[in-house]
């Protein structure tokens, strides 16, 4: 088993990531330590495809409370030809 | 205590001055072998041993109850005889050959009653009427002694002189012994036959996921070492409580299989995923039992999908001190960064 710390800085990593995106709430450690929340869930559930993860963390509604443009813009059929030029710059 | 003298080998067949090699064939081992004779409680059993422990109580406390020329022999040789008897149950063999090995392997002296030659531990004598001889007593005083160690009963010397005497005046068969030994369950304080019941009683419990009290098991096992009850019997107590109380086992209980049987398959799965040692997954604790535990369509419950105790078992607490968990949590946060970041 992994000392304690090792997957705690994993876990805390994880959730700084989450925080700087503005998604903190995806993905919360509790005071003993143990994570919770949706990011938790996909990972016990064994999620293994970016595309599953891109799916599902679209869904949460804190995605879309932060993120709800890009369903507008996508809705207008801007977003593909942006994403498409900004990811492959 | 009706005692007769063991009948010595009847083939007339050459006695080799040491333990014929097909005595270490026969039993597997020299009968003298440090490494099972020297065993407190089961001189003789070895791992494999049809009927284990249980066969082995039982054996015993036959040959207690019903072969006395067994037990004098027994009592002569210690634990070497009874480990070679026990060898010769499990391999069962001819009964001359077994007292030829005998023979060969103690000598011809133990099949003597004592007083002539030295070794014997004070040989039995006739059945008969009045006063019971001082070898007839001391030949007692062993028998009570041995049971009494079997039976895990302390014995003050008092009590043993007192218990052989009684026995010994009233001609008191091996049941009766047990009878007298085991009246007060209170007094069997030593790992010893009874104890060991115990144990086995509370394991039959534990497989069927019962718990099982001290009382009741001590109870149980007494009976059970007094011939008022048979294990069987206790087995079927269990597997019928275990079919009513996990009615979704009942195809593979009444198969014969028990629900720790059942559950190995979760149990095993449950231990992987939380890197612990399988004995570590004890299904008497309801958290290890809800994960290998589903619900049907109907809400009733049935045997979780491996699947199903997977997602339970890393749901629990532990699971996140994991290295899997560590490696699958990277895994996800570098398909996140994918996400966001493109790549």
């Amino acid at each position: 088993m992994a000392d304690a710390p090792d997957n705690a800085t994993t876990f805390a990593n994880i959730s700084k990531y989450l925080t700087d995106m503005d998604l903190g709430g995806l993905f919360t450690i509790g005071a003993n330590g143990a994570p919770s929340g949706w990011l938790w869930d996909q990972i016990t559930s064994g999620v293994d495809s970016q595309a599953a993860i891109e799916i599902a963390i679209e869904q949460t509604p804190q995605f879309q409370a932060r993120y709800g443009v890009i369903n507008d813009l996508r809705k207008l059929g801007i977003f593909a030809a942006l994403e498409h030029k900004y990811r492959t710059r | 205590m009706p005692t007769t003298e063991p009948k010595p080998p009847t083939t007339a067949k050459p006695k080799p001055k040491k333990a014929a090699p097909h005595v270490e064939q026969n039993l597997g081992v020299k009968a003298t072998d440090k490494r099972y004779v020297n065993q407190t409680l089961f001189p003789g059993l070895m791992a494999g041993d049809a009927g284990g422990i249980n066969g082995y109580n039982k054996w015993l406390s036959d040959v207690f109850a019903h072969s006395q020329d067994q037990v004098t022999l027994v009592q002569r040789g210690g634990a070497g005889v009874q480990a070679l008897l026990w060898r010769a149950h499990v391999d069962n063999r001819d009964p001359n050959d077994v007292l030829n090995d005998i023979a060969d392997t103690f000598g011809t002296d133990i099949f003597k009653a004592s007083g002539g030659g030295g070794g014997g531990r004070g040989g039995g004598g006739g059945g008969g009427g009045g006063a019971p001889t001082p070898e007839q007593i001391e030949s007692a005083k062993a028998e009570v002694r041995n049971r009494a160690s079997t039976l895990g009963r302390p014995l003050t010397e008092d009590e043993v002189t007192f218990i052989a005497t009684k026995a010994a005046n009233e001609h008191w068969t091996g049941a009766q012994l047990d009878d007298n030994l085991l009246s007060d369950p209170t007094k069997i304080t030593q790992p010893g036959l009874v104890q060991v019941s115990i144990d086995q009683i509370k394991k039959m419990g534990a497989d069927q996921l019962m718990n099982v009290s001290d009382d009741t098991a001590r109870e149980w096992a007494n009976r059970i070492n007094s011939g008022e009850m048979d294990p069987t019997a206790v087995a079927s107590i269990f597997q019928g409580q275990a079919l009513a109380e996990f009615g979704w086992a009942a195809q593979g209980l009444q198969s014969g299989l028990t629900m720790r049987d059942i559950l190995m398959p979760a149990r095993d799965k449950i231990a992987s995923e939380l890197e612990l040692g399988a004995d570590n997954i004890d299904f008497m604790d309801p958290k290890y039992r809800q994960m290998a535990t589903g619900v049907d369509d109907k809400g009733q419950p049935r045997a979780a999908t491996m699947t199903e105790v997977t997602r339970a078992a890393r749901k629990d607490v532990q699971w996140a001190k994991t290295n899997n968990a560590a490696r699958l949590a990277a895994n996800t946060a570098q398909l996140l960064r994918q996400t966001f970041e493109g790549g």
